[in-house]
């Protein structure tokens, strides 16, 4: 009898997941059919389907705006969303707290600081992956700091971790402003508004190319990794009774998040609260098990980020909306709910 | 398997206790008691290896416990924490199938997971949010947790500490079920009178850096050492049915005088 509702619960957790990836990834192709066509020059649905996969039978114009303009971009906000969910459920788990995202945090930020800087030195125009690289190392500072900020804090240091990140952010933007405001190289034009604002103005396949291989490789990690991810919710101590090398494992979990938020930043500039109102609206439907969570959070980024960058291009019209406003504007309330909540 | 520990300390800066050397057969109930303060969290920490520096040798059957790899550890030992029972979004389900999985990993027996829940009590919680649960239930899932994963030895801190008596009472009887298995438990305690009456020996951290004591629960935990070593007067008597009754604090000490605690 106990054998018999264990199984079906799990099967009905399990059959839950399923049909949320699948929902996710039907979404998700929708998404990007709907987004390839809205714009300036407004393609249809058929069209848009055609122009990608045959790439014939359309308007020759209509296909070269939706494969060098918006595909690029699509493609770039996909990546970016992905890999911020999964930064964010990771970050979460490994300092027990459900507020931490990569932007709320810093890391974000140290990236954006490492990618200016690389910008800055020059290393944009001779090695295409420099800025990442840079952007690597930014994020890994800000990880570093973190960890050893948050390791003495018990229970993921509740507003402690909020607070530390402020502190970051304040001290990245500044040198971010001071790097930027003196700044020769073209490649910075864009400004401080870019990185600190994050937007996907522009995006081409370059971007794609220089954000792809470095989120696959850290998030295919991080997918791997439910199990640790879940010990390390109950704790240093218990996780590290329970087979898990903690120290290990952080260690590579902070180089995998950093990775994999650096190469998103240097595309994107710093998008905020993905990485907290993805996987907290996940949790609500299929749970915390990291299994789970990690890959249902990553579509469901994707899916948030390309909506997000959809509005952000073509509802305003003419205004202009930095796709990081847009993702502000839904998850700073998310953010403050979820703190009000925590504190009561 | 025999825990056998040379010269151990735990330090926190400093040592919180003089080095303790005590051989401490399989299927032993340790009650590990002591003032506040004393270390007693701490020597299960450095025994588990969590990042308490210690000094000094740990070893189960001949393997030292400072030098074991992660995954092998898990089948030495499990850990209890009090910081544990913290709200957890998990479902009860996943908590207690990290102890089991580790158990599968390294290799030993272990119950399964709606066993290990049967046997405290909290079988209906197990497809529940931990967080939904109150404090006592989430403290009965880290013990289903400990339970699943069925170390040769088992350190819990405080395991009762948020339950009725009931599941006190049940929690209890299951740890000590454990060790008449030949499993061996330290198991920090306030309660003396539940030291008397579970455990079969007892550890006791004095505190100041006195020397530790350890043995028998009924020849080491006399009035007389309570009295020295909490300042309170005690006095042990027998109910009808002859389990140990405590009483603390009664009137016949004039002015009990508390070992002065270290500040830290």
């Amino acid at each position: 009898m106990t054998l018999l509702t264990s199984s079906t619960a799990a099967a009905s957790r399990t059959r839950r997941a399923l049909i949320a990836t699948a929902l996710g990834a039907l979404t998700l192709v929708t998404l990007v059919v709907l987004s390839a066509g809205l714009g300036l020059v407004s393609i249809s649905p058929i069209d848009t389907v055609r122009a990608l996969l045959f790439r014939e039978g359309v308007d020759p114009q209509h296909a070269a705006v939706i494969w060098t303009i918006r595909a690029p971009r699509i493609v770039v906000a996909a990546l970016v969303g992905a890999a911020l969910a999964a930064c964010g459920t990771t970050l979460q788990a490994v300092f027990r707290n459900p507020l931490a995202d990569p932007g709320v945090t810093g890391v974000s930020s140290g990236a954006a600081v490492g990618a200016v800087a690389g910008i800055t030195l020059g290393l944009a125009g001779s090695l295409s992956w420099g800025v990442p690289l840079a952007a690597f190392c930014g994020a890994l500072v800000v990880t570093g700091i973190l960890h050893l900020a948050l390791r003495t804090v018990p229970n993921g240091g509740g507003a402690t971790l909020i607070l530390v990140g402020v502190s970051i952010n304040a001290f990245a933007g500044a040198i971010i402003s001071i790097l930027i405001a003196n700044a020769e190289n073209d490649a910075l034009a864009r400004g401080a508004m870019f990185w600190m604002s994050g937007d996907l103005e522009l995006r081409d396949w370059g971007h794609v190319l220089l954000a792809v291989f470095p989120i696959v490789i850290g998030t295919t990690f991080l997918l791997t990794r439910g199990r640790h991810l879940d010990a390390l919710t109950l704790g240093d101590d218990v996780a590290h009774t329970s087979g898990i090398d903690t120290g290990r494992t952080r260690l590579s979990l902070l180089l995998a998040t950093s990775l994999v938020t650096g190469a998103a930043v240097s595309v994107s500039g710093i998008i905020a609260f993905v990485g907290l109102v993805v996987p907290h609206a996940v949790r609500l439907i299929i749970g915390s098990k990291h299994s789970y969570l990690m890959p249902i959070s990553m579509l469901a980024g994707s899916v948030f980020l390309v909506a997000a960058d959809t509005v952000a291009r073509s509802a305003f019209g003419l205004t202009a909306i930095q796709t990081g406003a847009v993702c502000a504007l839904v998850g700073a309330p998310v953010f403050l709910a979820m703190l009000l909540r925590r504190r009561a | 398997m025999t825990l056998t520990l040379t010269g151990f300390q735990a330090h926190r800066a400093r040592p919180l206790f003089s080095p303790i050397d005590a051989v401490i057969p399989a299927g032993s109930f340790v009650a590990v008691v002591g003032p506040n303060g004393a270390g007693k969290s701490s020597l299960l920490g450095a025994l588990a290896g969590t990042g308490v520096a210690s000094s000094g040798r740990a070893e189960l059957d001949g393997v030292d416990l400072g030098t074991v790899r992660a995954r092998n550890r898990a089948g030495l030992l499990g850990l209890m924490t009090q910081d544990g029972t913290a709200p957890n979004e998990l479902l009860v389900h996943d908590i207690v199938a990290i102890g089991s999985g580790a158990a599968q990993r390294a290799g030993i027996p272990h119950p399964s997971v709606s066993d290990a829940l049967a046997l405290v009590g909290a079988a209906e919680h197990e497809w529940h949010r931990a967080s939904a649960l109150s404090g006592g239930q989430r403290q009965l899932v880290q013990l289903a947790r400990l339970l699943a994963q069925a170390p040769p030895l088992m350190l819990l801190d405080e395991p009762t500490s948020a339950l009725d008596p009931a599941f006190q009472l049940r929690a209890l009887e299951v740890i000590r079920d454990r060790c008449r298995a030949g499993h061996t438990a330290l198991v920090t305690l306030h309660d003396l009178g539940t030291a008397l009456r579970f455990a079969d020996r007892v550890l006791v951290i004095p505190g100041s850096g006195q020397a530790a004591l350890t043995g028998g629960t009924e020849d080491v935990l006399t009035p007389e050492l309570i009295e020295r070593v909490y300042g309170v007067s005690a006095e042990l008597v027998r109910s009808s049915s002859g389990l140990p009754l405590l009483a603390l604090g009664a009137e016949r000490a004039a002015a009990p005088v508390r070992p002065k605690e270290t500040a830290r």
